[in-house]
């Protein structure tokens, strides 16, 4: 089954299988920014954006994503250049394996609230789990990212 | 999960010929809990084309697409100021906004999942179902069908009633499964409770509900209403809790919540 869809800005033409899922689908083609956690819709790790939205990869099939526009970190670079900035400042990286979903989240976020509560922040961003950090040191960098405009 | 086609229905009724046409089609929602379930799929049926994410409302109703995601349902301005931020409340307590920007209303109602979160809040708001064929019946009587009606589930209605709320999930972690969830609805001269992830699905408290509606909330009445509402109410044991811990919360948020809707005006 033929699945076209805009990757990164750019047109793409899979040949899928109807049980197949984006992770999956992207994995296979070697954009490996986007991780496989749970595969369980569960800890964050796999989101990409879809549209704009913030979504679950392993747990969207590729059949359905006809015409859609994916984004990963590697189509957000300067944004997650800052991100990534943020984190390294606060000291709120250990293993890593959650920031490009935690990015994505993230951008998500300050594209769709504006001014934002800490809780907004928290409940926003609760989907995404990191299993190294006390989540303090992230918080903080989203703070300092959000500060930043677009 | 093994998936052999893929349906992209043009109509309503185009969707129903497929899904007639062979007992293993199914129609996809948000498709989160799909890759969980041991089963082969020979067709899956995508509504996404139909326009069922659409909500509107009359002077009488709120109408919700069936294919609406969780997202937009707690995003939903007017329907969240009627219920007194009922939808909201529950939806904001399940799993992550990645998560929710997929999952849809009619996935999660034609999935009568015990752990929902969700099916208490729309039974006490009185919600109707629409299905292609079957046309209208009350959610209530959907949960009670023994059979699953093999039909699509279009859209859900709400009646547009004020009123006070109150909706409590208790779980482990914010991600997690409910060890039991409540939702509270008060009109001006109706308070309906449901409660759920028992861990058996959402039901209402039909008799407690009746008798507080009859005599009353206060020091006389709440002793009697508690013992109605623990005797009527079924609980059991799973890996999240057990019975007895189930019962000891029920008692508290059951309180809390009559308690709380009972305050004040609508």
């Amino acid at each position: 089954m033929i699945v076209k869809l805009t990757l990164n800005h750019q047109e793409k033409r899979f040949d899928v299988d109807a049980s197949e899922t984006l992770l999956e689908t992207l994995r296979n083609h070697d954009v490996m920014s986007v991780k496989k956690g749970c595969d369980a819709s569960s800890c964050g790790t796999c989101t990409v954006l879809v549209d704009g939205k913030p979504m679950l990869s392993c747990s969207l099939l590729t059949v359905r994503l006809q015409n859609k526009h994916i984004i990963t970190v590697d189509g957000i670079h300067d944004e997650v250049e800052k991100i990534s900035t943020y984190f390294g400042l606060e000291g709120a990286d250990q293993c890593g394996f959650c920031n490009p979903g935690m990015a994505l989240s993230i951008y998500a976020l300050k594209q769709m609230l504006s001014n934002p509560s800490s809780e907004d922040i928290k409940t926003f961003l609760v989907g995404n789990l990191c299993r190294c950090s006390g989540y303090q040191a992230q918080f903080k960098a989203i703070k300092r990212y959000l500060g930043d405009p677009l | 999960m093994k998936i052999q086609q893929y349906h992209r229905a043009t109509s309503l009724e185009d969707a129903y010929n497929v899904l007639m046409a062979n007992p293993k089609n199914h129609i996809l929602g948000g498709a989160l809990w799909l890759k969980q379930l041991d089963r082969e799929i020979e067709t899956a049926i995508d509504l996404q084309d139909l326009k069922l994410d659409e909500i509107s409302q009359s002077e009488t109703h709120f109408r919700i697409g069936s294919m609406t995601t969780l997202y937009r349902l707690e995003s939903a301005e007017a329907l969240n100021e009627w219920c007194d931020q009922l939808v909201r409340s529950a939806m904001q307590h399940i799993m992550g906004v990645s998560f929710r920007h997929s999952a849809t209303l009619g996935g999660s109602i034609m999935g009568r999942y015990a752990f929902s979160d969700l099916i208490g809040v729309f039974l006490v708001l009185e919600a109707e179902l629409e299905f292609h064929k079957t046309g209208k019946m009350s959610l209530e009587a959907f949960l009670h069908e023994r059979k699953m009606p093999n039909d699509i589930l279009v859209a859900i209605y709400i009646p547009k009633q004020k009123g006070k709320s109150f909706f409590k999930k208790v779980s482990n972690t914010r991600l997690d499964f409910a060890i039991l969830n409540f939702a509270f609805f008060k009109t001006d001269d109706q308070l309906r409770i449901a409660i759920g992830s028992r861990p058996s699905i959402a039901m209402l408290a039909k008799e407690t509900m009746a008798f507080i509606n009859a005599s009353g909330w206060n020091d006389d009445t709440k002793p009697q209403a508690l013992e109605l509402f623990m005797n009527e109410v079924s609980f059991g044991n799973n890996q999240r809790g057990s019975a007895e811990y189930r019962k000891q919360l029920a008692k508290v948020y059951f309180m809390r919540g009559v308690e709380e809707v009972m305050k004040g005006d609508c």
